[in-house]
């Protein structure tokens, strides 16, 4: 995970503190653990963040190096005998340019637009499981680098693996007493509902047409026809996005199509 | 039930299908092609003044075909017609010097602001009565998502700064969302880009502004504002946009 331009922020005042009790003791050797082990404390934490940094490639990688090389330089020098002037030299590198050169790209990254809606993305949900966690993360992911069609298809996996977790606390036998249910029902959509659409496993939950599931789930979870509707146009939207075509989903319509699935899916079929 | 339903048409007389399928396609142009049907009272429609003969001439043609085609060719005849009698649009004459003529400044925003988008600029222009393309002067629609163009953001002090643009990345929001709610690391990329970003008092400053210009501050996540705040907005949009 990238760390928050707020974590190096901490780590360059660290670092000032540091110097402020190294400085008076000039050219003589440090012989109190506390700074020390603030010192390599302050070194490992940069080596930490400077990895997730570079694979980010938010920042100039030979600057990085630059700082990485004094940092692991420092925390050599802590494990040994050390003077204080040596481990200033360290420190103030960090302190001196990490600012311009690390958190500054990082607070314009941080802040860049899309950024910004990949976060308003995932703001909109509530209480997720891990799988639903992991998806909605993927489509924020999406969006900030432009795959918006892509984003969709992740928006609507959650949504359907909100739909199968909610079917299995459930159950099979109220899936299928849902299914008779529809059955029974004349006219659309329940008419397109076939007594096959009966399960007894997950795999079968996994086989099931998304597009049954929704009518299903008007029994099963209480929603009305508008909000199967609802649901009905934004897997719409999720096979246009999955099939060629002319649609070109912008970024506001990715959020909307999130809020949306929030609203009427999320919001509903609780688990 | 739909009229290109095969059995359909087998029980009904011909006539009917080709009363049906003039007005389909009439109304289909009329819907089309506005300027057809929005011509002044008292002046025809060449296309209707002429219909009479040319239907005469339609029907005399879907005569001459064998019986089970001609309900298509009355369609495909009637629907020639309709199209030639469409009012073209008019060519664009190109520059002297080959480039490409200059387009209105409402069609190159209509053409790239998002339509939601466009609506929520266009109310909020007449509440601070500018024109839309003022205010939409502040932004570049040529990014998605679409982003502030240019601009220097004032104030007394560095926190003052900080508080007006934090202000503006909420009406960005609002823009774009609905919501009056501004990001919190976009707050502090614009100010580190307007050369206001004060680490030690950023978030200080934004927090004392809470019960005031902000309803809620939750520190490194986002700011909301009040409605004292939305209406600071509005008027600091009004001013760069005026000036």
């Amino acid at each position: 995970m990238l760390p928050r331009s707020d974590d190096f922020e901490a780590l360059v005042e660290r670092g000032k503190q540091l110097l402020k009790k190294v400085k008076p003791l000039g050219s003589g050797e440090i012989n109190k653990a506390e700074i020390k082990e603030t010192a390599a404390s302050i070194a490992r934490d940069w080596i930490r963040y400077s990895q997730a940094l570079r694979q980010a490639g938010v920042c100039d990688a030979t600057k990085l190096e630059e700082y990485d090389k004094a940092m692991q330089q420092m925390l050599g020098r802590v494990s040994a005998r050390v003077r204080a002037s040596a481990l200033r030299k360290d420190v103030t590198i960090l302190v001196d340019g990490a600012v311009d050169d690390i958190i500054v790209p990082l607070i314009k990254y941080e802040g860049s637009p899309r950024q910004v809606a990949a976060r308003q993305l995932l703001s909109a949900f509530e209480e997720l499981s891990a799988d639903e966690t992991a998806y909605l993360d993927e489509a924020a992911r999406c969006l900030t680098v432009q795959c918006h069609r892509a984003a969709v298809i992740m928006l609507w996996t959650a949504a359907i693996a909100r739909f199968h977790a909610a079917i299995t606390q459930k159950g099979f036998a109220a899936f299928n007493t849902a299914v008779d249910a529809a059955v029974a029902k004349k006219g659309q959509p329940f008419n397109r509902i076939k007594d096959g659409a009966k399960i007894s496993s997950v795999a079968e939950l996994q086989r099931s047409r998304d597009a049954d599931l929704l009518i299903i789930g008007m029994e099963l979870f209480g929603y009305d026809l508008q909000i199967y509707q609802e649901l009905d146009r934004l897997l719409g939207m999720r096979n246009d996005s999955a099939h060629p075509g002319m649609a070109q989903p912008g970024v506001l319509d990715v959020q909307q199509f999130a809020n949306k699935v929030n609203s009427y899916l999320f919001q509903i079929v609780k688990i | 039930m739909d009229g290109g339903d095969p059995q359909y048409n087998r029980q009904r007389p011909l006539q009917d299908v080709l009363i049906e399928e003039w007005c389909r396609i009439l109304l289909r142009a009329s819907i089309r092609e506005l300027p057809v049907v929005q011509l002044p009272q008292t002046k025809r429609s060449p296309m209707y003044e002429q219909a009479e003969d040319e239907l005469k001439k339609i029907l005399a043609l879907v005569e001459l075909c064998p019986e089970p085609l001609r309900a298509d060719a009355f369609k495909i005849l009637l629907e020639g017609y309709v199209r030639a009698s469409m009012p073209s649009p008019p060519a664009r004459t190109p520059q002297p010097d080959g480039t490409k003529p200059p387009t209105k400044p409402t069609e190159q925003l209509g053409g790239a602001i998002p339509p939601d988008v466009q609506t929520r600029l266009g109310a909020m222009a007449k509440r601070r009565n500018l024109s839309s393309e003022q205010l939409a002067g502040l932004f570049d629609f040529t990014t998605d998502p679409f982003t502030f163009a240019p601009l220097n953001v004032t104030g007394e002090n560095n926190t003052d700064r900080t508080k007006n643009v934090a202000l503006l990345v909420a009406a960005r929001s609002f823009l774009a969302t609905g919501k009056w709610v501004g990001d919190w690391a976009e707050i502090k990329a614009m100010t580190s880009h307007q050369n206001c970003y004060d680490v030690a008092n950023f978030a200080a400053g934004l927090k004392k502004l809470k019960g005031k210009q902000f309803k809620g501050v939750t520190v490194g996540t986002s700011v909301e504002l009040s409605a004292t705040g939305t209406d600071e907005a509005e008027q600091l949009l009004a001013k760069l946009a005026a000036k």
